[in-house]
């Protein structure tokens, strides 16, 4: 029974930080139709940052605020000098992505150094919390907590504004959107930047879950890239499902067969593949 | 159009000419200098690894002025990446273009299982200072080839010795990464281990970039005595964290190899990884007067708290090859001669301990188990035994030992699982 | 372009034994990318197919050449042809699955493709070596004794091969079925609505040039002497489309022009400074923005 509830909470705290990095992928394909190499990248500087404002302040909250913030106006900046000069072309956008991803990673080995950080966190991190004869990792319940969070603000912003009608149309037809006279290429910026603010935002998490250290950009990447062709392009609610659905397999998976650890992250990523192309939740 | 296209031809092939470039200019006048190729990452995930290599093996060039036996010493530093094939690529290119004395270095065990061969055919030594892959010096050995860093069964022989004759363990899970370094150090452990009796109860094999060990921790068996923890790098972080949070730090303790808990890695560990046993030729902690001079002198290079293992084991390299061209007075070009030299040469003392080479072109030399201590507001690997003279054969006749598999998943097999 | 493409040859066949051992070895690397960057135009520039998974089917000619030089003794023609053979098996069961999509779907499955082959390599530990790899691989008894040992008569056999795919890939492009892989690229509409099996034109393209990567791949394998996941990794996948992007798309010669220019920039800048990285990025980033079609866009008009 122990085995169970153990496996079940590590799974859904593990789902939660897959959902924060493959949410933001999957925003940024749904609207903007990028293959965003660079969105592990986001991951990483926003995690180094947090390392290093938490540093600096010895407030985590702080910590992540400012560096979600901080790579979400960077990657604001990028769409608008980098990729609308080459919207619409695909090829050309994976291209300019990976030209960026090359260039955080360096920049990161140059700036940080190459040794590992781990964000220790405010102390209740290191606690556990006692409920009903099992422990719970303080840690991972805020990880529960603030995925949980912000799918909450996400999907009711999605479905319950105006704004979030314009993104939604956007994902659907962008041509008839702007035909409507919504100005789309600002609409283009803010999504990626909120797709940014996400993978900040995870890599600030991750952190202080499980360190950050030169690599983890391109290592987070297939992660994100499973959440979004499970889950389907564009799609947050499929994001979620995808997230959990992976974060538990990949548990009970480790714990029952250790063997095929990693498989159980690309099965179902190929299965999805063979036999559903657009995903669970994508419209194909 | 066309004259611009056989212009971007010629300019392609004059591009990889000049790649080739300029024969480096030759100095009439004295001597010719001694040239040494250092490869090392300076790129990549183990930039870090690298840097701290180059910098020991720097520090001792500098300390004898890149001077001896009367002939200067040039280095040349490539950077090996961290895909193999770029390190293969360097190594030639060393060898080939730069045509070095000898080539120093190798941090990725498939960047040296690939790189020997092309040594060898060349006739150049080679020098490995990290790359730690068993068969390296042993069913692979070559002429040319030495190895002055560690291997995983060297280690691991030597903790299942100590696991069971002096923690007094009988039942282990082992947790080991899926690859070389872990599969060796495992099985090498596990054939001690259960020679004297104990008995592996578990082996968890976890993926290189394992990010969360949650489950791995959750399935670890509690009727174990102990736990073997080969987990390097920032996954160490991971799996350490994981254990402190799980509680199974206060109930067990870890024995792990000492990669897993480097002085590099020690800052960001913290207090999680206070108590952890490991095993390595190294620790900044070592109480001896030559190591606390290299400690003090290589920090006012690098400006860190912290020195890692492999800056140490490098600048033993250095001053180990610099005894070697000492002894035949700086002939280097007698490759014969050179090599034999440099591998019937001892160092009674370097920051490490005593460095001696084996038949097969292995050290053999001191493994120090530590503790993860704090001293004051740093944390240390405090010295608690010394194993003197450990070979990479352990007690074994090399002939034997030679004769049954390279340890791996399946070697040993599981008897207690 | 003919006459400057005779002239690379001649150069390029005539030089190497007057070159320094150095040059030769990067050269017979630049070959074996240009094969691979070759067999990726067919797709991007000729087809129209983004394929971001190219280095899938490069990884399974090179870890069959690598299994088969390390476990047997088959021969190199032998190990050449399996690998080939295999790689095309693989490419025709990923088409499948990969034309059911289109456009940026293609190529994030493609891509997908690529990261699954890259989960193989690293798991499969009792077939493909982990993390580790496979190493030892044997240099191919060529039997072309007469010229000077080691790098060069690689280096020849190389260059044999290189030029036999490139009499290939300009047979694919000029015949019929060429003609109508561009047809579809522009318009595929158009093309069905003409009559033309558009399914199974892709197809047909894909499983070509997943053979010719296969081919690629196993020369790889033999230079390198081993493989390891890094052969199929996302860095090594984005750098065939690189090669593609940098020397033109859908020009063939530019291509093959890209692989050498990528090969050599690697190797010579991270003789100057150790943030080569940074240079390789520039080029991704100046490649997308002003030069998407490439050198020999930038030397003349598109060539549709």
């Amino acid at each position: 029974m122990q085995f169970w509830v153990n496996q079940t909470f590590n799974g859904i705290s593990y789902a939660a930080l897959l959902f924060l990095v493959g949410g933001g992928l999957t925003l940024i394909f749904g609207v903007m139709k990028i293959v965003n190499i660079a969105h592990g990248s986001f991951y990483l500087l926003g995690g180094y940052l947090g390392v290093t404002v938490f540093a600096r302040t010895g407030n985590f909250y702080v910590a992540l605020v400012v560096a979600s913030v901080a790579i979400a106006a960077g990657g604001m900046l990028m769409e608008r000098v980098f990729l609308r000069a080459v919207e619409g072309d695909d090829l050309r956008q994976m291209l300019l992505t990976m030209g960026i991803a090359l260039f955080v990673q360096d920049l990161c080995l140059l700036v940080w150094g190459g040794d590992p950080f781990n964000l220790r966190g405010p102390e209740y991190f290191q606690r556990s919390v006692r409920l009903a004869g099992f422990s719970f990792p303080v840690l991972r319940l805020f990880m529960i907590g603030a995925a949980a969070l912000v799918f909450a603000v996400l999907w009711w912003f999605q479905e319950r504004t105006r704004a979030g009608a314009m993104v939604r149309a956007a994902v659907d037809n962008a041509e008839m959107t702007e035909a409507l006279g919504i100005n789309v290429p600002l609409l283009r910026m803010a999504v990626f930047g909120l797709g940014a603010l996400l993978a900040a935002f995870g890599g600030v998490v991750g952190s202080a879950f499980m360190g950050i250290a030169p690599g983890l950009d391109f290592e987070i990447l297939p992660y994100a890239f499973v959440v979004v062709i499970v889950g389907g392009m564009g799609s947050l609610t499929g994001a979620l499902v995808a997230a959990v659905l992976l974060g538990l397999t990949d548990n009970f998976g480790k714990a029952l067969f250790p063997e095929i650890s990693y498989f159980t992250l690309f099965a179902p990523m190929g299965l999805v593949l063979a036999l559903r192309p657009s995903g669970l939740f994508g419209r194909s | 159009m066309t004259t611009l296209a056989l212009k971007l031809v010629a300019l392609g092939l004059a591009g990889a000419v000049a790649v080739g470039g300029v024969a480096p200019a030759v100095h009439a006048a004295d001597k010719p200098p001694i040239k040494i190729g250092l490869i090392t990452p300076k790129t990549g995930n183990f930039a870090q690894m690298g840097i701290d290599m180059a910098e020991g093996f720097k520090l001792y060039l500098s300390e004898i002025d890149y001077h001896v036996a009367g002939r200067k010493i040039e280095l040349f530093e490539e950077d090996e990446g961290a895909q193999p094939a770029q390190a293969v690529t360097k190594v030639r290119k060393l060898i080939t273009h730069d045509k070095v004395n000898i080539v120093v270095g190798l941090f990725m065990a498939a960047a040296a299982y690939a790189a020997a061969p092309v040594a060898q055919e060349a006739e150049v030594p080679l020098v490995i200072t990290i790359a730690a892959s068993d068969d390296l010096t042993q069913r692979k050995a070559s002429k040319y080839l030495a190895r002055v860093s560690f291997t995983g069964g060297e280690l691991g022989h030597a903790a299942g010795d100590y696991a069971y004759k002096k923690l007094g363990w009988r039942k282990v899970s082992a947790i080991a990464m899926d690859y070389g370094w872990g599969h060796e150090t495992a099985g090498a452990f596990q054939r001690v281990f259960e020679e004297l009796g104990g008995q592996v109860i578990q082996k968890i094999w976890t993926p290189v970039n394992t990010a969360d060990f949650g489950p791995y921790v959750a399935s670890l068996k509690p009727e174990a005595d102990g736990i073997l923890d080969v987990v390097t790098g920032a996954a160490s972080i991971r799996l350490i964290g994981e254990l402190r949070k799980a509680g199974v730090l206060d109930k067990k303790k870890v024995l792990a190899a000492g990669s897993a808990t480097d002085e590099t890695l020690l800052k960001a560990l913290g207090d999680t990884a206070l108590g952890v046993l490991s095993f390595y030729p190294w620790s900044a902690a070592l109480d001896t007067p030559e190591n606390k001079r290299f400690l003090q002198r290589i920090k006012q290079v690098t400006k860190k708290d912290y020195v890692g293992t492999a800056a140490a084991i490098n600048y033993g390299a250095a001053l180990w090859i610099a005894e070697a061209i000492k002894t035949v007075g700086g002939d280097v070009e007698n490759k014969e001669k050179f090599f034999q030299t440099l591998r019937a040469t001892e160092i009674k003392s370097s920051p490490r301990g005593p460095i001696k080479i084996d038949k097969y072109g292995h050290i053999v030399q001191n493994i120090y188990f530590r503790r993860v201590d704090k001293a004051g507001a740093l944390y240390q690997n405090t010295v608690v035994e010394t194993y003197p003279s450990v070979s990479q054969f352990w007690k074994y006749n090399p002939e034997e030992y030679l004769k049954q598999p390279i340890y791996s998943r399946d070697n040993p097999p599981c008897k207690h699982c | 372009m003919a006459l400057a493409g005779g002239v690379g040859l001649v150069l390029l066949a005539a030089l190497p034994p007057h070159l320094p051992a150095y040059v030769v070895i990067v050269l017979t690397e630049c070959l074996i990318y240009a094969v691979a960057a070759g067999s990726l135009d067919l797709l991007i520039g000729y087809t129209g197919l983004a394929s971001l998974g190219h280095a899938a089917f490069f990884a399974v000619g090179a870890y069959t050449t690598a299994l088969l030089a390390t476990r047997s003794t088959a021969s190199f023609a032998a190990t050449l042809a399996a690998s080939v053979l295999l790689a095309a098996v693989v490419s025709a069961v990923i088409a499948v699955l990969a034309l059911r999509a289109s456009g940026l779907y293609f190529m994030m499955i493609t891509l997908s493709v690529a990261m699954c082959a890259w989960g193989l390599a690293y798991r499969w530990v009792s077939l493909t070596g982990g993390d580790t790899g496979i190493v030892g691989i044997p240099k191919p008894r060529l039997g072309l004794g007469w010229l000077a040992g080691g790098g060069l008569e690689f280096y020849y056999a190389t260059l044999g091969l290189f030029v036999a795919c490139l009499a290939l890939y300009l047979l694919v492009v000029a015949s019929p079925f060429g003609k109508t892989l561009v047809g579809i690229r522009d318009s595929e509409s158009r093309m069905r609505v003409l009559g033309f099996n558009v399914w199974l034109h892709k197809y047909l393209a894909l499983i070509i040039a997943g053979a010719f990567a296969g081919l690629a791949g196993s020369l790889y394998a033999y230079y390198n002497g081993f493989v390891g996941p890094n052969a199929v990794d996302l860095a090594h996948s984005m750098q065939f489309v690189l090669m593609v992007i940098v020397g033109g798309p859908g020009t063939l010669i530019g291509p093959l022009l890209g692989a050498f220019l990528v090969t050599i920039l690697e190797k010579a800048v991270s003789v100057f400074t150790e943030r080569w990285v940074m240079v390789l990025a520039a080029v991704y980033v100046v490649t997308a923005l002003w030069a998407p079609r490439g050198l020999l866009g930038l030397l003349g008009p598109a060539r549709r």
